[in-house]
């Protein structure tokens, strides 16, 4: 714990110095305004939710992209991955530690799309289900945490990482429906969604903001956080087994 | 002239040299092209769920032309790694002008930009029921065209004016186009939008460039869709100009204050 937690304080202390990498946090606002002016546009008030929504979802997502999964290749860049190789404490829990720092302020934009929305829409979708939002929201971090340390773990095996990462951007969104729903999809491309934990967080967070009751939100949630789980599972080995095949080969670290 | 076109191919050759090392046809293909596509159907997919073809129509037609401001200003970060990569001072050193390299250094990733939005033109209409003028629509590319070298002036302008802060190069690249794919037109109309805004679109490119497109899909009269790609045409000139005298300015400062150093 106290190298998770020193992860966590190292990369909020480098976030502070580096203002670019808060990038996510503004372009969200142009997400915000082309999604709700559209939906504005076409006087289509019921779709308001989804447009509060997508934004939301974006930007964790952005997070998790643009900044927790460059964590180990920002490390090799800085030549600091063969340091805290041979450093004798577990490397992993730190490098969580500061993904899961990311990861807290995932959930800024939520605020800045509620925050936009009032002010140059003047709309703000009710939530009827807090609990059941927070809740999903929760779970979504958890699990972007995990999909997050996964990411990052495969940066360090491939050159073409960057051309992954950046193409792994709308096809999510589209997959997941965080502004149109899957149903929309064609239907060969349905089944895909179901192993994306976002289309879960976006179905169970739009369905908490309707009036009408949430079904299952026991096992929608479990979904999400399993999802989450195997993704951190996956991730802890897959860190393990980057490092190992680095040092094998020899590139720890570039010259 | 002459020579200022030698050194333009001759940057021409440089900046494929780059892009081709960074970018092979698979990863363009693959990763790039289909990213790009993605994001057209995005939009598109929006215009499907408002339940209005109109809607499909204008939301994808919009976005398949947007898709290629994000290449077009790419130039912003290839003209801050060309001043950090400490050039200057040999090109103000030099017989010929510092201009020629800066105001080219992107014009690779601008035909790129051409070439994913006139592709996307080609393959995303049918499997949105969207309707092209054919064999007239042929000439839409040329009019993509011209809609990215209005892009494309106005990255080189915000990269003359991002020189002096390369930290901020990436949110200068994400600021400029998302605010043409916010403001101008693209997923909603220009006529959307507060009296002011919709005035500062006018002058930002984009604006007239896909009003013409848009005007020329539908079959609208002719003067229609040369009058706003004339606009448009003005657009970049200004844009250029201005790109031109501040990257001149930013010359002359930095003779006078010593600031032309070789390495950023």
């Amino acid at each position: 714990m106290r190298l998770f937690l020193s992860g966590a304080r190292t990369q909020f202390w480098l976030m502070g110095r580096q203002p670019d990498d808060l990038l996510t946090l503004c372009t969200i606002p142009f997400t915000v305004v082309m999604l709700l002016s559209i939906v504005m546009h076409a006087a289509r008030p019921d779709l308001v939710a989804n447009a509060f929504l997508a934004p939301t979802l974006i930007g964790l997502w952005g997070f998790s992209t643009g900044l927790a999964a460059e964590v180990l290749v920002g490390e090799r860049w800085n030549a600091t991955l063969q340091l805290g190789m041979a450093a004798p404490g577990a490397v992993h829990p730190v490098y969580l530690g500061r993904i899961s720092a990311v990861m807290v302020l995932g959930v800024v934009p939520l605020g800045e799309t509620w925050l936009l929305g009032k002010l140059l829409f003047g709309v703000t979708p009710p939530v009827h289900h807090p609990w059941v939002f927070w809740a999903a929201m929760a779970a979504s971090v958890f699990a972007m945490t995990g999909t997050s340390l996964l990411l990052a773990a495969s940066m360090l095996l491939s050159k073409q990482a960057h051309h992954y990462l950046n193409f792994l951007s709308f096809p999510i969104y589209l997959l997941s429906g965080v502004m149109v729903p899957v149903q929309y999809l064609p239907e060969f491309l349905q089944p895909l969604s179901h192993v994306i934990f976002l289309s879960s967080s976006a179905d169970l967070m739009r369905d908490s903001m309707a009036a009408g009751p949430v079904s299952g939100t026991g096992w929608r949630l479990l979904a999400i956080v399993g999802l989450g789980v195997a993704a951190l599972v996956g991730g802890r080995v897959l860190v393990a087994l980057a490092l190992r095949r680095a040092r094998e080969v020899g590139t720890v670290t570039y010259a | 002239m002459r020579d200022q076109l030698r050194v333009l191919k001759h940057g021409l050759i440089a900046s494929w040299t780059m892009y081709s090392a960074f970018q092979t046809w698979k990863s363009w293909t693959f990763m790039w092209l289909s990213r790009l596509l993605v994001q057209a159907c995005f939009y598109a997919l929006i215009g499907r769920m408002l339940g209005s073809q109109e809607q499909v129509d204008y939301l994808l037609v919009g976005n398949l032309v947007a898709i290629m401001a994000i290449d077009a200003t790419v130039v912003i970060l290839l003209a801050v790694g060309e001043r950090q990569s400490g050039t200057l001072a040999l090109m103000v050193a030099a017989p010929s002008t510092h201009l020629t390299v800066y105001l080219g250094r992107g014009l690779v990733n601008l035909g790129s930009g051409v070439a994913v939005s006139t592709t996307a033109f080609l393959v995303l209409p049918p499997l949105f029921d969207v309707r092209l003028p054919w064999p007239g629509a042929a000439l839409v590319p040329l009019m993509v065209l011209v809609v990215g070298l209005s892009c494309y002036c106005y990255g080189t302008c915000v990269a003359s004016f991002v020189l002096g802060f390369p930290s901020a190069r990436w949110l200068a690249l994400n600021m400029s186009y998302l605010v043409l794919m916010t403001f101008c037109g693209v997923n909603v109309p220009t006529s959307y939008w507060p009296d002011w805004l919709r005035a500062v679109t006018s002058v930002l490119p984009m604006t007239h460039g896909l009003t013409a497109i848009r005007a020329f899909i539908a079959e609208g009269p002719a003067s229609t869709v040369l009058l706003n790609l004339v606009l448009e045409l003005g657009v970049a000139a200004a844009w250029l100009a201005v790109a031109a005298v501040s990257f001149n300015r930013m010359v002359r400062r930095g003779r006078r204050d010593g600031t032309i150093e070789f390495s950023g």
